[in-house]
């Protein structure tokens, strides 16, 4: 699932309650007020989500009958972890608790997902693919960022068994994939920065995916997230 | 498709539009209209499927007229499921976006539950005249014929109907008054050809009782009852649909006085025949000073420039000029932009070449205010927009509308500059008045009680919420013979306060939060929602 | 015409006195005042207590201790104790903006059908570090007042 911070990239005004959609939108615990008859009628946060407790409150009202309303004016400043370490921790963290939330406020069913380039306001992953009730939960989002890494993991089998040209040219169809995917950080001016921020870049999402992964384990299902990516400020 | 393309191809069907080619599209355009009863057919709940205008009278002119659909289907609302509008809809657009035959998909192509189709016939004189029309001239594609069980209308209703149709043509043809027009040469001399076919469709009906409904035949038989010149215009206008596609020079103050003069003819005819007789209540209207009408910044430096305009351009063609505050009763315009908003009227002394209008056009477009500042020209008797904002009012005709009369007649440019305040006076309400009241009054309740109405942005609201407290205002005042019509958003809230003194308080309150708003300030207006509703509930 | 809401403002906390302490100054320097700030200690060993005891002079303020280590438990303890109309969260790490609440008030008192206003959250580049620069691209860096 995609942190969608909403940060200013959208304006101000109602959230539009699009219940068809797998993914709730959300108001950061860090900035958020509540009409005190909401937690009334949905009741308080769920205990058992130690990450992610603001998706799940919000998911739940989404489903009611109140509004949600975005007011950017609303500002609150956030500090950023100090080391790297710390950085990927939480975004692991964050991985690992969201499959709880999918389970909670969803069907069983299979479910795979294509990311729209150009999304809509709130709504970031809207071809689905397939839908289908199933017997075993399962959520799988399709991103560049996983289909690079599967290339990757070819061509690096393909390599320790001997295949040298099929590696060869899975490697290249993984470099393809991969500027693609890191063109927003690549920064001719500066780099040094833009060889530090695809590293980041890099280990953020595999950190997210991998505890993403475990996660859904541990909720016994099958869970392969999405990726933190860049959202163009202000696009529609 | 960019338009150009289109145009091209247009361009080229129309220039082929003869035998054997012509029965090839003829055959396209059957096949269209097939699939499309196929498909919408399909989806379930759909209960009839009618074919309208051109293309169901056979006047279909190949590559530029369009298949325009009425779809009516059940009413029932599956909630959580997509309903059966959703459903056709969704096919329309898809059809329509593959076969570039069909109408609009958000313009042309209507889609009615059954319960709304009796009450858009019940509640909107424009609606009520194409529905009735379409009894003898829809054809029915599929289902049960719905039609038919519409109320039959008495003749006066007739023709106060029909002259909603004028205002639809009139709002096409008002195209010519903008600089850029929006049709290539070819577009715009069809589009003439209509007008004028229906205009005077419904100058032979109001005028002799003649129920025509094919274009040709009501333009050969308009022709009994014109004179040397106007027969001519006819002949031109035939001419140009004869030779749509060559580049000959249009000339459009001919034809827009030939509409002008089947408008204001039709009109007359109209009132003597449908109020001639019927007695009227009567309005008080109160005086206006230069502080009651909040002419913001941005109008009041476009009626500089406009004035300059007028002066230079216009003057000789002129009897006088007036500025008036818009009051609409009508169904149209119930949400907004109304409140505090000025007319201004030029009449006329002898027809005004259209070019000389564009220019005024040119002046209003460069600037955006919420306060609008709607045109309109005199001709004879009829005043007709220019620049229509708000849908289908646009012609204005004594009988019809003696209320705005009178505040033509009354308001002249420079009393709203002048300081000194003018007394009230006393004027004649509008024939449908107090069914246009209660008609309202339906209405904003229904809005009022959906939780969306607090999703409107701040000054909507409070233009919406002037306008609405003096419909309810008026609502209750309907048994009196002589009425009080407050004029701006200030008298509004002077009558309120009055009516309703434990109110005053916080009424004053939102007029001075109303007037930060206009003024682009940040203002607390957005503190008076709740209590503004429950206001209009109350009253 | 005065406005009929009240707010109370929740603080979540674990060991980061010192970052509270500007999140309890930004809160005192709010243009609308909150009604009631409530700091919920979730397991603090540092001088968290102090700090917020040292408020109590500039705002409506009540310490809580919540012995049960976790989030949800942390927000629901303050839930529970907050006694106004409006609940507004806001973390330990943060620095509201001197508008913040303001601004947050208006849509609740304009519709009464909105239950949860959500504001911006925006970087605040504490330090030129690597992450502070990742994160700003992808979050706006505003000035917070």
């Amino acid at each position: 699932m995609v942190i969608l911070i909403l940060t200013g990239f959208f304006e101000e005004g109602y959230l539009e309650k699009n219940q068809d959609s797998l993914i709730p939108i959300f108001f950061s615990g860090s900035n958020v007020a509540f009409r005190r008859k909401v937690f009334e009628d949905v009741g308080l946060y769920d205990e058992n989500c130690m990450i992610g407790e603001d998706q799940d409150i919000c998911t739940r009202i989404v489903n009611s009958a109140w509004e949600l309303y975005f007011q950017p004016k609303a500002v609150v400043g956030h500090k950023s972890r100090k080391t790297i370490k710390a950085f990927l921790k939480q975004w692991y963290r964050y991985g690992l608790h969201h499959p709880y939330i999918f389970k909670k406020h969803n069907p069983k069913s299979l479910m795979v997902y294509l990311k729209k380039k150009k999304a809509k306001r709130e709504i970031l992953y809207e071809r689905t693919i397939y839908r289908k009730p199933f017997p075993l939960f399962i959520l799988i989002f399709i991103t560049p960022f996983l289909i690079m890494n599967i290339f990757l993991l070819l061509s690096i089998l393909s390599v320790l068994l001997g295949f040298n040209i099929l590696s060869l040219i899975l490697g290249l169809i993984t470099l393809g994939i991969g500027i693609y995917y890191f063109i927003p950080d690549i920064s001719i001016k500066h780099p040094w920065r833009t060889v530090k921020f695809i590293f980041l870049r890099y280990l953020v999402n595999l950190a997210l995916l991998v505890g993403g992964f475990l996660g859904g384990a541990k909720s016994k299902m099958i869970y392969i997230g999405a990726t933190f990516d860049y959202k163009k400020r202000g696009s529609q | 498709m960019t338009a150009n393309l289109r145009n091209f191809f247009q361009v080229i069907i129309v220039r082929t539009s003869f035998p054997p080619l012509s029965l090839l599209y003829k055959i396209l355009y059957m096949i269209a209209v097939r699939r499309a009863v196929l498909v919408l057919g399909s989806v379930n709940g759909v209960e009839a499927i009618y074919l309208r205008r051109g293309v169901s009278r056979n006047e279909i002119v190949y590559g530029l007229s369009d298949i325009d659909l009425s779809v009516i289907v059940n009413d029932n609302k599956k909630s959580g499921m997509t309903s059966v509008k959703e459903k056709v809809r969704s096919a329309y657009n898809r059809l329509s976006r593959f076969i570039p035959l069909f109408g609009q998909a958000n313009r042309e192509f209507e889609l009615y539950s059954t319960s709304e189709f009796f009450r858009l016939y019940a509640d909107y004189p424009i609606l009520k005249y194409r529905f009735n029309e379409g009894k003898n001239t829809w054809r029915l594609l599929f289902g049960r014929d719905i039609v038919k069980d519409l109320p039959k209308l008495q003749e006066s209703e007739l023709y106060l109907t029909a002259t909603k149709e004028l205002e639809v043509w009139w709002s096409l043809v008002n195209a010519e008054f903008s600089s850029t027009h929006p049709l290539p040469q070819f577009g715009r001399k069809y589009l003439w050809y209509k007008a004028i076919a229906e205009a005077s469709k419904v100058y032979l009906l109001i005028c002799y009782g003649e129920k025509i409904y094919r274009r040709e035949a009501a333009l050969s038989e308009v022709r009994k009852y014109l004179n040397e010149e106007q027969n001519q215009c006819i002949e031109q206008v035939r001419r140009y649909m004869k030779n749509l596609t060559s580049k000959d020079n249009f000339l459009v103050d001919d034809v827009m006085k030939l509409f002008m003069e089947l408008t204001s003819h039709a009109c007359s005819e109209m009132e003597r025949k449908v109020y001639g007789r019927t007695t009227r209540k009567r309005a008080m209207l109160p005086g206006l000073d230069c502080n009651d009408l909040i002419i913001e910044k941005e109008v009041s430096h476009k009626l500089e420039e406009i004035e300059r305009y007028i002066q230079r351009e216009l003057v000789a063609h002129l009897d006088y000029v007036s500025l008036v505050p818009q009051i609409y009763l009508g169904m149209n315009v119930l949400h907004n932009s109304d409140i505090d908003s000025l007319h201004l009227v030029l009449a006329q002394k002898d027809f005004i070449p259209v070019k000389k209008l564009r220019g005024l056009d040119s002046l209003l477009g460069k600037v955006r205010s919420p306060q609008e500042l709607e045109l309109l020209i005199k001709y004879k008797n009829v005043f007709l927009s220019l620049r229509i904002k708000t849908k289908f009012d646009c012609i204005w005709t004594p009988g019809k509308c003696p209320l705005f009369y009178s505040l033509v007649n009354y308001f002249l440019l420079d009393v709203i500059k002048k300081s000194e305040r003018r007394k009230a006076f006393l004027s004649i309400l509008p024939p449908d008045f107090e069914d246009c009241i209660r008609k309202r009054v339906a209405r904003i309740n229904e809005v009022i009680s959906d939780p969306d109405v607090y999703k409107m942005k701040t000054l909507s609201f409070l233009r919406f919420f002037w306008g609405a407290t003096r419909t309810k205002l008026l609502n209750n005042l309907l048994e009196s013979d002589c009425i009080y019509i407050p004029l701006t958003s200030r008298q509004i809230c002077e009558m309120a306060s009055q009516r309703f003194p434990e109110n005053s308080e916080w009424l004053n309150g939102l007029y001075g939060e109303y007037r930060k708003e206009l003024q682009e300030e940040e203002s607390q207006a957005y503190r008076f929602f709740t209590k503004s509703i429950d206001f209009l509930k109350r009253i | 015409m005065k406005n009929n809401l009240s707010i109370s403002v929740i603080v979540i906390t674990f060991n980061r006195a010192k970052s509270l302490q500007k999140a309890l100054i930004s809160l005192a320097r709010q243009e609308r005042q909150p009604d009631e700030v409530i700091v919920v200690d979730n397991t603090s060993t540092d001088n968290t207590k102090e700090i917020v005891l040292s408020f109590r002079n500039k705002l409506n303020i009540k310490y809580i201790y919540e012995k049960r280590r976790g989030i949800p438990y942390a927000r629901n303890t303050g839930v529970k104790n907050a006694t106004k109309d409006i609940i507004a969260f806001t973390d330990d790490d943060c620095v509201a903006d001197r508008n913040w609440l303001k601004y947050l008030e208006i849509p609740f008192i304009k519709d009464p059908h909105i239950g949860v206003v959500g504001g911006e959250v925006s970087c605040l580049k504490v330090g030129q570090n690597i992450v502070a620069e990742f994160y700003s691209k992808n979050m706006p860096a505003r000035e917070i007042e």
